[in-house]
């Protein structure tokens, strides 16, 4: 009995289009992500890693196919109007449900399991790096199929069979499955998974609760591979431990529970529709009014507003929707908390309107997504359903007023739901105490988020009109949709090609909403939906019959009727297209990815050798820079002073102007000019070759665009001036695309122990004279002393003179800013911020006095008689340091809230790190070579923490501390190329900022302060203005300072790659007869060597280790018992103390002054 | 008056529905009657220009129905063989939908006539009760008051009766009766008593070709004087049929009742009987 149904069901299942469409959709899923070399670059794609990643990725997709095989499984009965001949034969429950469940199971099953095949074919398509591909073994794919895959089918299968026997409705089942996807997005959302865009830095290693509540075990899965590295992510199978068991464990249960609720709620009985109201008995009528036949007069609008009104209506009555309604609200709560409240190191942001707009854009796509999938499957076929069709057919509507009407339903679901969104924010925001709604930024989603969702609504209607069938559509929707998403993937990377696309510009609150395309790009896709929904239209009538028919239909009208209404579709998209174009292409400069990669390798290839031609070195920058900011415009005129310091007269002079500039002029005396426009590159041949110590100068003038803002323009020298030499900031970084073009190793040199010599562009040291203006309301600021500023021809002029000599990276800046002043000693210190943005300003203050005054004490004198901090809107950094001015970004500063003590204080931390590079960067300047960021970027991190800690105690820094480790050791599992030391660090930021600060404060705690800072400061008086030190000559400081046995731990940490592990493993409390306590507490250590490669391997440990007792309080100083400094070895050791107070918590290296693999196990409860 | 001539319909599956069908139709109640398959469905769906055919034409009051079929749409009123309704709508409230998109876009005609049609279908005192819990005949009275809906002067019943129970029948019957004047009204049924009861014209469709018109009395007087009836065992009811034109055979209390035509009494167990509709349509079925 039991096998006769099964091989039915698996007849029918398999014969259904959905069943096709769905196979197709994950084979070329696995496909797709593996041809186009998904993941890191040095993980193989035939990892156990990567591909247990791309098969759970995949599993996300199967809850669409899972609700139409359930569908097809349990509703056709129902669809069908089967129910009373299935429900009377004496088939059993068991067999009945079972074959259903066991049905709709191994189709999804089946059609996920097409991943892997893609997959494997995948690795031999010749586009594919060799390099990344590895053996194939059955057990990378079958283990994740196994653990990931299969689990997840189940519970998702369950859940949305037990929705769909229980209530026989589609819209319940599809209900049922956006639950699961909203699970999904909320964990997410609570651990920062790195397929949600959003994933912030550094706020990991949140609770269990989330890494359990994501169905897909996505997240778990994350959490416990988090550390991994290269080597393990090639050669381990993902284990089922921790987390990740229990997430799969928890789902399997609960589809079990769901089975069992299934199939004791379900009976053969027809389901009786709940009677809401009794039958209504009305009186009679009054008076009889006469039947007589009233003459017809269509009109269309009317017959829209009844149909729209009718399709609204029946969704916003039905529980399922209401209940997506509600579960959407919770989710946008949850998303828009977890993205204010947990941002870049723990910290908090203001609840402000442009932040939550920007959060919410991207769930909403997701959640407009499916109502676009779902819901419009469900609307599209509603006559088709109930079997009205044949009277409304009948009736003298036309078919582009219902066409109309399902479209405008299904958008105004989605308005519904961006409406949800909306008071989603603005509860956050009042419950925050936060008043300063921007309903315009609110009513902004509409435009970017509803007007591409309500253009796939249109693309729906027409694919359903040309479908089979309900759930043939709903899979060739979702189809569709993922495949224009991913367009980019096979090339088609113009948003032309793209159906719906359109670039959110970004939003400052300085400058309002950035230039964009998306209008023009929106008005050529609207022209799309509209023909689609006039093949809606069109076919209308026709829905009962064949798809061929259909398509046979359609070509007729446009061989005959249709010629005019095709022709316009032409006219206007050729109109609507030529204006897209031109808006992207003529416009603006538009350049897809690998053209724009394809002509830095150029560059690369022409230029590299000119790396090494001898330069003169720039001593003087004279500068007029005029900013027109309502025109978005700037000119640029100046003068470098060039002197020739090399030992021999120099032949020629070589300069590359920014890539966007216009109207370029550049000239250098008696010389003769060759231009090369498509890099921007002057070469200047001398007449008179350039002796030793002779001067000559460069004299330019360009007009940019680039940078310039209504309010709120940065020009950076580094983009927008000229440069001498060879620019190696053009070279490609990537490994994957510089591998691609054959281009080898960038031209970045590794620190060795002969001193070479460094790139002079980087030496030199200039003065600065600027002549900046703008218009009349706005303030321009560069470095240097402000001597003079006055107004003119309405415009503002500003004339700024460096005060001592500086390094040659300036900013050119203009807003409508309001400023604060305060003076640090005889320095004056100013905060130019966008007005409504003042809450941070004073903290600001605060922190840039505190660590002028800390490095002026510990390292020297601040040079210049000014320090300037100042609002701009880019995020893509927090703080940016040029000499005596620190730019700071509105979003990462200014909106950053730091009231609450609990949490790390971004504001204090991160103006004091931009403050230390005053002296890390700007007086001592390193070799551009590898290791120089650490006499940066980690000395700026050190000089942070030792101004966090006076400024907000111990506790903070031990904070903050956990949240570099956490750092550290998933930037080391996420590094494409190799890891390297901290001697040895290139743009590694996991390293030279986060192993930097952990390495810099254990280096503090084990000298002392006053030894480690009297080490930099001479490192800073021997090197200050030359640009020769490196990370040898730091640790030759070090070594002065102390002893062998000190240093020999310094060296380890600066020059090899050391893991420690410590774990508490008992703690027992013993009371002694005098009162006290003895705790007797074993601790097991460990000590690792990592190769670059990532191998490791043990290596004797003997290092005196906190261990440190704690009260119930929490681990820190204010419940604090005791420390006791232990040399531990490798292996278990044991410790005693003896206290007046009975512990709570034993910790080994409570101050983070290791860095260690595993530090939840490093605390112990005592007892 | 709707005139259909030389329709043909083949489907994609080879079956052909309609072979040259040709009807003149005057204002009043018309019968279609026919087995299940004869292509009465094609026949109405295609009036109604739900459907096209392969060949032919249809007029309405010098209305080309192929060529404009919106022009039809606003002239008629369907009740279709097998429909369903919005689930969770009210009666009033659905009727007052069907007769927005039919055109009657002025609100207070609208209420008025939809008060009428549910007058008129004894459907008032239910209407605001949702139509998916009406019974069959209420159900069917209320496909009948939306096909009223405008000014129609052609409506198709296709199949109104099937499934109903004589009371409701009966009933439905009266509504029909009270709207076929003035308007083409079709019928289409398998169900002679419907058309003996309301038609006074009426065609027989088989195979997808009409094979008999006229008037009811009319086709039934043709048949006077040659209709003969005898009650034989079962077993030699195919022993009839070799020899005589046997048009019908009914049991009646466990022995079998032939009906025959010939203009002689064919053998003595033979009586003459004087025939009614459903001899005309057997015997038509049969030729």
């Amino acid at each position: 009995m039991l096998t006769e149904l099964a091989r039915f069901e698996w007849r029918y299942h398999t014969r259904q289009p959905s069943f096709v469409a769905a196979c197709a959709l994950f084979f070329l899923l696995g496909f797709v992500m593996i041809a186009t070399g998904f993941g890191p670059a040095n993980v193989l794609v035939t990892s156990p890693w990567l591909v247990t990643e791309v098969l759970a990725f995949a599993s996300l997709f199967s809850v669409f196919t899972a609700a139409v095989f359930v569908a097809n499984a349990v509703l056709r009965d129902t669809d069908h109007r089967m129910e009373e001949i299935v429900f009377t034969t004496p088939v059993g429950r068991f067999p009945y449900l079972f074959g259903r469940f066991g049905g709709a199971l191994a189709t999804g099953v089946t059609a996920t399991a097409l991943a892997p095949i893609g997959m494997i074919l995948a690795t031999r398509m010749p586009s594919l790096d060799r390099t990344r591909v590895g053996p194939l073994h059955a057990a990378t794919f079958l283990w994740p199929l196994l653990t990931m895959v299969l689990p997840t089918l189940v519970f998702v299968t369950a859940l949305l069979f037990t929705f769909a026997t229980l209530t026989r409705s589609a819209l319940a089942t599809y209900t049922a499955s956006v639950f699961i996807y909203i699970l999904y997005l909320a964990g997410a959302a609570l651990t920062n998974s790195p397929l949600m865009a959003a994933s912030r830095p550094g706020a990991g290693g949140s609770g269990i609760v989330a890494a359990l509540l994501d169905p897909f075990g996505l997240s778990s899965f994350f959490e416990q591979t988090r550390y991994w590295t290269v080597a393990e992510k090639n050669s381990r199978l993902v284990p089922m431990t921790g987390a990740l068991l229990l997430n799969r464990a928890l789902w399997t249960a609960v589809a079990v529970v769901l089975c069992g609720i299934a199939y004791r709620s379900f009976s053969f009985r027809l389901l009786r529709r709940k009677k809401t109201k009794a039958e209504k008995q009305e009186p009679p009528p009054a008076t009889i009014t006469a039947y007589a036949p009233v003459e017809p007069a269509p009109r269309n609008l009317t017959s829209f507003w009844s149909a729209a009104k009718l399709e609204i209506g029946a969704a916003l009555r039905s529980r399922p929707f209401q209940l997506l309604l509600a579960l959407w609200f919770i989710l946008a709560l949850v998303e828009i908390r977890s993205d204010l409240f947990s941002g870049e190191y723990g910290s908090a942001s203001y609840a402000a309107t442009a932040l939550i707009v920007e959060t919410l854009q991207q769930p909403l796509m997701i959640v407009g997504l499916i109502i676009v999938i779902y819901y419009g499957s469900e609307l599209f076929w509603r006559e088709q359903r109930f079997r009205v069709a044949p009277i409304i057919d009948a009736t003298p509507v036309g078919g582009a007023t219902i066409a109309m009407a399902k479209w405008s339903a299904i958008a105004a679901l989605i308005a519904l739901t961006i409406a949800l969104g909306i008071a989603a924010g603005i509860v956050v925001q009042a419950t925050n105490g936060y008043f300063a709604f921007q309903p315009q930024l609110y009513l902004s989603l509409f435009y970017f988020a509803g007007l591409p969702l309500a253009l796939y609504a249109a693309a729906a209607v027409a694919i359903h009109a040309l479908s089979p069938g309900k759930y043939a559509g709903l899979a060739l929707v979702l189809f569709f949709i993922v495949a224009t998403r991913n367009l980019p993937m096979v090339g088609l990377e113009h948003p032309l090609w793209r159906f719906g696309s359109g670039a959110v510009p970004s939003y400052s609150a300085m400058y309002g909403f950035g230039d964009t395309t998306f209008g023009a790009l929106m008005l050529y896709w609207s022209v799309w939906a509209a023909a689609m929904i006039g093949v809606a239209a069109l076919l209308w009538r026709r829905l009962a019959f064949r798809v061929t028919e259909r398509i046979g239909a359609l070509t007729r009208f446009i061989a005959s009727d249709g010629r005019k209404p095709v022709a316009v579709f032409f006219v206007l998209l050729g109109v609507t297209g030529g204006f897209a174009f031109y808006e992207t292409n003529v416009v603006r400069v538009y350049e897809p990815r690998s053209r724009a990669l394809d002509w830095r390798a150029d560059y690369e290839r022409h230029y590299r050798p000119l790396a090494a031609m001898p330069l003169p070195r720039i001593t003087n920058v004279t500068t007029a820079v005029d900013i027109f900011p309502a025109e978005r415009r700037a000119r640029i005129a100046g003068e470098y002073l060039l002197r020739n310091d090399q030992g021999a007269p120099l032949q020629s002079i070589v300069i590359t102007v920014p890539r966007g500039a216009s109207d370029v002029s550049a000239n250098v005396p008696s010389s003769r000019r060759m231009v090369d426009t498509r890099f921007g590159l002057y070469r200047f041949d001398l007449d008179h070759p350039l002796p030793p110590r002779e001067q000559t100068k460069l004299t330019f003038a360009m007009t940019l665009d680039d940078g310039v803002e209504k309010n709120g323009t940065v020009l950076m020298t580094s983009q927008s001036f000229p440069s001498l030499g060879y620019r190696a900031t053009y070279e490609i970084t990537d490994p994957r695309e510089r591998a691609k073009r054959a281009l080898g190793r960038s031209s970045t040199p590794e620190v060795t122990d002969n001193d070479a010599v460094s790139s002079a562009s980087e030496m030199e040291r200039v003065t600065l004279d600027a002549t900046v203006s703008t218009s009349g309301d706005q303030t321009a600021i560069t470095s240097g002393h402000l001597d003079r500023q006055w107004t003119a021809n309405g415009r503002r002029w500003f004339h700024y003179r460096s005060d001592a000599s500086m390094r040659n990276r300036f900013t050119f800046l203009s807003a409508r800013y309001a400023v604060a002043t305060a003076k640090a000693g005889d320095v004056d210190v100013s905060i130019a911020y966008h007005p409504a943005h003042a809450a941070n300003v004073q903290a600001m203050l605060a922190s840039a006095i505190r660590t002028l005054d800390y490095c002026g004490d510990a390292f020297g004198r601040y040079p210049y008689r000014q320090l300037k901090l100042a609002e701009v809107p880019s995020s893509n950094f927090g703080g940016y340091a040029l000499p005596d001015t620190i730019l700071f970004s509105e979003s990462r500063m200014f909106l950053v809230d730091a009231r609450d003590p609990s949490r790390p204080d971004l504001v204090t931390r991160r103006v004091a790190h931009e403050v230390a590079h005053q002296w890390w960067g700007y007086q001592l300047e390193p070799q551009t070579r590898g290791g120089g960021l650490a006499l940066t970027e980690s000395l700026a991190k050190y000089t942070e923490l030792m101004v966090l800690e006076r400024l907000r105690g111990r506790d903070q820094v031990r904070e903050l501390l956990g949240i570099e480790l956490d750092r550290y050791l998933a930037g080391r599992s996420r590094e494409e190329q190799h890891e390297r030391t901290l001697a040895n660090v290139g743009d590694q930021a996991y390293i030279y900022y986060s192993k930097g600060a952990l390495v810099f404060h254990a280096i503090r705690d084990l000298l002392g302060e006053d030894k480690l800072n009297a080490a930099l400061r001479r490192l800073l008086d021997e090197h200050r203005e030359t640009a020769t030190a490196t990370s040898l000559d730091l640790l030759q400081q070090l070594r002065n300072v102390s002893t062998p046995a000190q240093f020999a731990l310094i060296d380890e940490w600066f020059e090899k790659i050391v893991l420690y592990d410590f774990k508490v493993d008992a703690a027992e409390v013993k009371p002694l007869p005098d009162g006290r306590f003895r705790i007797t507490a074993h601790v097991t250590a460990t000590k690792r060597e990592a190769a670059e490669t990532g191998i490791e391997h043990d290596v004797p440990l003997d290092e005196a280790i906190d261990v440190a007792l704690f009260r119930a309080g929490g681990v820190d100083s204010a419940n604090l018992i005791a420390t006791q400094r232990m040399r531990l070895h490798s292996g278990t050791n044991e410790i005693t103390f003896v206290t007046r107070e009975k512990p709570t918590f034993v910790v080994a290296d409570p101050d983070l002054l290791r860095i260690d693999r595993n530090r939840a196990d490093n605390v112990k409860r005592a007892g | 008056m709707l005139s259909i001539s030389g329709l043909e319909k083949t489907y994609a599956n080879g079956v052909r529905a309609l072979q040259g069908v040709s009807l003149e139709i005057r204002p009043g109640l018309f019968g279609l009657l026919g087995p299940n398959g004869a292509g009465k469905s094609t026949l109405m769906r295609t009036i109604a220009a739900l459907q096209e055919p392969d060949a032919g034409s249809i007029h309405l009051d010098g209305i080309d129905v192929l060529a404009q079929p919106d022009e039809l749409r606003r002239r008629l009123g369907y009740l279709p063989q097998d429909f369903g309704v919005y689930p969770g709508i009210s009666a009033v409230a659905l009727l007052d939908h069907i007769a927005v998109l039919k055109g009657i876009t002025d609100k207070h005609e609208r209420t008025e006539q939809v008060a009428a049609v549910l007058q008129l279908a004894n459907l008032y005192e239910k209407r605001k009760n949702a139509v998916s819990t009406y019974s069959g005949g209420m159900k069917q009275r209320f496909g009948i008051a939306q096909a009223l809906l405008g000014a129609p002067r052609l409506i198709i019943v296709d199949e109104p009766t099937a499934g109903l129970d004589p009371e409701e029948r009966n009933r439905f019957h009266n509504l029909l009766s009270e709207i076929g004047e003035g308007a083409v009204v079709v019928l289409s049924t398998h169900i002679v008593e419907d058309v003996s009861d309301l038609c006074p014209t009426m065609a027989i469709l088989a195979a997808g070709r009409v094979v008999l018109e006229g008037s009811p009395a009319q086709l039934i007087e043709r048949l006077g004087g040659r209709l003969w009836r005898k009650t034989v065992p079962k077993s030699a009811v195919d022993e009839y049929r070799r020899r005589m034109a046997v048009i019908s055979t009914r049991l009646f209390a466990g022995r079998t009742q032939l009906h025959v035509i010939a203009d002689d009494r064919p053998d003595a167990g033979f009586e003459p009987i004087s025939p009614d509709l459903e001899d005309v349509y057997f015997s038509a079925l049969a030729c």
